[in-house]
């Protein structure tokens, strides 16, 4: 016999012998001793229940049990001086402003796609997204003098010098399904990303300091960002909660920069136009529900550090040791408008899902509702106050810009948040920019050798709108009239819903009459009778 | 009857006891035995020393002989009984393999493979080799491991065995001199680090237990140090920056034949035993003495360039052959220990050579300029160590911390682990740059660090100087050393003066626990921030030579 088992079925062991299974016997009869209450236990006084007991996990037990620790805790409590300060603030320091609340909230943490898109979004955040962008700011991009060089460097980092070796995970190929591939090591797309991004605001904004408009720009990286607002109107009686770390949060120093004045002034008129309706699709569906959030405080002392409660125990004995500047240091942390700086904008990076990939679609309405999210973090920790945030926002709108790095497709969002409530007579704006190619990425599991195309336009001049290429359409469709390529091989049996759209098209962009002559035409007409069934198509029978 | 031994065999065997037990030599026949005493109490005579080999000089060992150790003694009538030097010490087959090494290093086409080919990694035996070995087969020896330096040292008095098994010796002074050219107002970097967010607060009650907090406050710190002088160096946007980036390296270091000493239960007598004694942890099959030891380090931030970074002294400069060690320091007795002592672990995982980068991966931007490390974690680790019970508070205050007696010990660690931070950058990118530890380095390299525990800065410049030090023996000699030098503490805040123009010193943990709930407000008034560790940070990545 040619092959052999190396290994026999069964193995001789410790455990075949005759004076093992004796021993092994002998430990199973055996008794465990009765359990005894250790003299610690029943020297702290407290109330011992049987286990057999057929009431042992009920209510009232369990009630009395909290009742008599809520008792205990007063007790401790009654000693607690709440006005010496250095309880305060160890108290404070310790604080988990996130805390379990007893009404859930709709909580949006990009773990799940909006499954109808940019529409769904736009409910969500009460805003009309428009895809072009004002004229006034298409006149006034500022353009950078970066060179093509350096950007490649900067993305070739990411994709193809960092040292990262980290476990991928396994590939997962969902036409040859059964094939088992190797686990690989190398840098996650996340970080991939991250550097990149990393890189290309560095390279962005040192080219705007030497052109000096721009100035003044602090990175923060992966924060914690938690946003709350309130909505009867859409969510009931549950608050919505926005929450996610971007990898780069900038800030401004400076509040009157130009990149944070408003893009619309005239918001009454605009904010007249409808949102889409998704009917029968709630909008709520893909959002979670969870009772552990950052209520308003909370997200107020996440994204400041300084939380009201730090001025309601405090002493007013002790102001008197303080000096003026002190005091006009300690006026200024309360006030309302105490952050000099300003969130402007965010980038972040996103992973492809290998079993349930989100579409371009599902990719852009996340970049929409994490801008949003952040525009209403401004507001949080700009204002101690919901009703004082709305007030304000009339007149002092919020801009935010966020960036989405997708398989090298950047999604370019900027939003005015004009109001938190989806019952207010105004509305916020989203101007969106989808999937702009910026450079070809090689899948996780392979590294990067050499890098194609890049798009620099899209780094130069980031919010240049796109016009449609009519010429690269019209070419594709009037190939689709001679021949099908390979791939659509499958879809035979549909050759002429193919066509129609092809001819469609083309009439929609007016190139019907320029492209298909005469003769042609009826060619397409011959074909289209020839593949009718009629009586003389035949011997055509089922028997 | 039995025959006794003829008189030929048994003089040809007394001779060879008197040859190899006194110190006379075989030809004097009339030698007393007083004078054989006077002989050995007489203090040995230096050797001459052997001039340095070199591959032409290093000839292939005869057959017989091309093991490192031969015993010397004659087990039988038929060993070769007058060995040459090369032989007797077992220098001769050792220099010989070292320069084979070389020429094929030499030869590698890449630098990958020269790389591979110095790697001392050992990959262990897969399932089918020990499935399917014999007893009639080679012994499956285990494979050669490395003693790990990781991201902080494990033993507090480390400092001389780092400088030992990198060859680096440190020198602490102020580092201004380097940096003459590079003045910046320090008005406006004390304007950066007190208007950061909540600075000073950070710095006092965001650290505790939170390494991540303290990274995010110095790399912001670096980012405004890169924003202050974005408006005209336009070289900073060439720069590679990296941030929490590996840096890893592999070198071996040679010395550590005393690991096979063996002493004698009756005569006391201390002899090297080859034979018997199993290979240690980290060595060579042939049991040279030659340890493997890697470290695992990683960088909060890097800045690389695609030029070299400009050098300090030229390697004929006599800087470069200081001496390792003082001639206070014995070597042998107070430094030379087995490397679990200092508590480092053993590495069984792959070795790489990655100043931040694998050199597979055509990186242009070879050069490491400048790095930031965290030492916080050894900071807390040694508090703990040195004042866990006398301490009433925590984090320490910085009186504490700025004691002489706290600072020496401390410092001596930062000390270490700046030394193993530069010599594994450095000798990684040496190794990148095609230079190996057969093929020693044509030209310095140098590269900076700063130290941070959140409290304190660190800093050091570093030029590596030489690799060539993993072979020990006669015949092979090589002065030069390696050199840190090192600043540090400097403190990221000072005290200020309050109204009536004294610093308030003594009550400064008073004043700390009156008004606790307002930090910020507090440190505005008691402590001012230091612009000197932006400054030299500054200075250090903008660095262009003296």
């Amino acid at each position: 016999m040619p092959y052999r088992r190396y290994r026999p079925h069964r193995q001789f062991g410790i455990h075949d012998t005759h004076t093992f299974k004796m021993r092994l016997k002998k430990h199973v009869s055996e008794r465990m001793p009765a359990f005894e209450l250790p003299k610690a236990v029943q020297a702290s006084d407290v109330r011992i229940y049987e286990s057999s007991e057929p009431e042992l996990f009920s209510r009232q037990i369990v009630r009395d049990e909290r009742k008599q620790a809520e008792q205990n805790l007063k007790a401790i409590f009654s000693n607690y001086q709440p006005n010496t300060p250095k309880n305060v603030v160890q108290s404070l320091l310790n604080k988990e402003f996130a805390k379990t609340h007893s009404q859930p909230a709709y909580v949006f943490q990009a773990e799940e796609p909006l499954c109808d898109g940019v529409d769904q979004a736009s409910i969500l955040s009460n805003a009309v997204v428009r895809e072009t962008l004002p004229e006034w700011v298409m006149k006034n991009i500022d353009e950078f003098d970066i060179p093509e060089e350096y950007i490649r460097d900067s993305i070739l980092h990411g994709e193809k010098y960092d040292p990262t070796l980290e476990k991928l995970p396994i590939r997962h190929d969902p036409i040859i399904f059964w094939i088992r591939h190797p686990r690989v090591f190398g840098t996650p797309v996340v970080k991939r990303g991250n550097i990149i991004l990393d890189n290309l605001f560095r390279q962005v904004y040192f080219a705007g300091r030497r052109n000096g408009k721009l100035q003044g720009l602090i990175v923060k990286r992966d924060p914690w960002i938690s946003a709350y607002t309130e909505s009867p109107n859409l969510f009931g009686n549950r608050p919505f909660v926005l929450r996610f770390r971007p990898h780069v949060l900038v800030e401004s120093e400076n509040a009157d920069i130009p990149q944070l004045r408003p893009w619309l002034n005239q918001v009454g008129e605009a904010s007249k136009e409808p949102l889409p309706d998704i009917y029968p699709i709630s909008p709520l569906v893909d959002l979670q529900t969870d009772k552990f959030y950052h209520d308003y405080d909370g997200a107020n002392a996440l994204l400041t550090g300084i939380h009201k409660d730090m001025f309601k125990d405090l002493n007013p004995e002790l102001l008197k040791d303080l000096s003026k500047e002190q005091l006009e240091r300690l006026g200024a942390l309360m006030s309302p408008n105490r952050n000099k700086s300003r969130f402007l904008a965010a980038m972040w990076c996103c992973e492809r899902n290998q079993k349930y990939p989100w579409t371009t679609e599902q990719h852009a309405a996340n970049a929409i509702l994490h801008t949003y999210g952040l525009a209403l973090a401004e507001a949080n920790r700009r204002f101690f106050d919901l009703q004082l945030a709305e007030k304000a926002l009339a007149s002092n709108p919020i801009i935010m810009r966020g960036a989405q790095l997708f398989e090298g497709k950047l999604d370019l969002v900027t939003i005015q948040l004009n109001t938190m409530h989806h019952n207010s007579e105004r509305k916020n704006f989203v101007w969106l920019q989808r999937a702009l190619p910026l450079y070809k990425p090689r899948p996780y599991y392979e590294e990067m050798q050499e890098l194609g195309q890049v798009t620099l336009e899209i780094i130069e001049r980031p919010l240049i709108d796109r016009p449609l290429e009519v010429q690269k359409h019209v070419a594709f469709l009037a190939r689709h009239l001679r021949r099908f390529p390979e791939a659509y091989s499958s879809l035979d049996t549909n050759r002429i819903t193919l066509l129609y759209f092809a001819v469609g098209a083309l009439d929609i962009l007016g190139e019907l009459d320029s492209i298909v002559p005469e003769q042609h035409k009826k060619q397409l007409i011959d074909w289209i009778y020839s593949l009718q069934i009629t009586q003389e198509s035949g011997n055509f029978s089922f028997s | 009857m039995r025959s006794c031994p003829s008189t030929a065999l048994l003089s040809n065997r007394l001779a060879r006891r008197l040859y190899l037990n006194s110190a006379a030599t075989c030809s004097n026949s009339n030698i007393t035995v007083e004078s054989s005493i006077e002989a050995k109490t007489d203090k040995p005579t230096p050797k001459p020393k052997r001039p340095n080999a070199t591959p032409e000089t290093a000839y292939k060992p005869p057959y017989y002989a091309n093991k490192s150790h031969i015993p010397t003694k004659g087990h039988h009538w038929t060993h070769e009984e007058f060995h040459n030097e090369g032989i007797r010490d077992g220098s001769g087959a050792r220099l010989h393999d070292y320069f084979e090494m070389r020429k094929l290093v030499e030869r590698a086409p890449t630098i990958q493979d020269k790389i591979d080919l110095v790697n001392p990694y050992e990959r262990p035996w897969s399932r089918f080799e020990k499935t399917w070995h014999r007893t009639t087969h080679p012994p499956l020896s285990s494979p050669r491991k490395a003693w790990c330096l990781g991201e902080l040292p494990l033993s507090y008095t480390c400092l001389d065995f780092y400088k030992y098994i990198t060859k680096t010796r440190i020198v602490e002074k102020k580092l201004d001199g380097f940096y003459k050219s590079l003045n910046f107002p320090t008005e406006h970097l004390e304007s950066i680090m007190g208007e950061g967010p909540h600075f000073l607060n950070n710095i006092f009650y965001g650290l505790v237990g939170a390494d991540e907090k303290v990274q995010d406050i110095f790399t912001s710190l670096f980012d405004r140090a890169l924003d202050t002088a974005a408006h005209n160096q336009k070289r900073l946007s060439e720069f590679r920056v990296s941030y929490n980036v590996p840096s890893e390296a592999f070198w071996i270091r040679s010395g550590f034949n005393f690991l096979y000493d063996e002493e004698d239960i009756v005569t006391g007598k201390v002899e090297k035993n080859y034979r018997y004694l199993s290979k240690f942890t980290g060595d060579d099959r042939r049991k040279l003495g030659e340890l493997a030891f890697c470290l695992r380090d990683k960088h909060w931030v890097q800045v690389r360039t695609s030029a070299p970074s400009p050098i300090l002294f030229p390697l004929d400069d006599t800087e470069a052959t200081q001496p390792l060690f003082d001639d206070s320091v014995d070597v042998e007795k107070d430094v030379l220990f087995q490397p679990m002592v200092y508590n480092l672990p053993v590495d069984a995982d792959p070795l790489w050579q990655c100043p931040g980068y694998f050199v597979e991966s055509g990186e242009t931007k070879k050069h490491v300029q400048f790095a930031i490390k965290s030492i916080l974690p050894l900071r807390k680790r040694f508090e703990d160590y040195y004042c866990k019970y006398s301490a009433p508070e925590y984090p320490l205050p910085l009186q504490i911390l700025l004691k002489p007696e706290f600072r020496g010990d401390f410092v001596d660690l930062v000390k270490a682990q700046a030394i193993a931070s530069l010599f594994g950058t450095l000798c990684a990118e040496a190794h990148t740059n095609g230079f190996t530890q057969y093929n020693d380095v044509d030209r310095p390299f140098v590269s900076q660090l700063m130290l941070t525990d959140g409290y304190c800065c660190y800093f050091a410049i570093a030029q590596l100087n030489t690799l060539a030090f993993n072979i020990q023996c006669e015949g092979f000699d090589n002065p030069r050393t390696n050199v840190v030098y090192f600043e540090g503490p400097i403190p990221m805040v000072m005290e200020g003066e309050n109204e009536g123009g004294k610093s308030r010193g003594d009550n400064w943990s008073e004043s700390r626990a009156n008004l606790p709930f307002l930090p910020l407000l507090l440190r505005q008034e008691d402590l001012k921030p230091n612009p000197l560790p932006l400054l030299r940070m500054l200075q250090m990545i903008l660095w262009k030579g003296q």
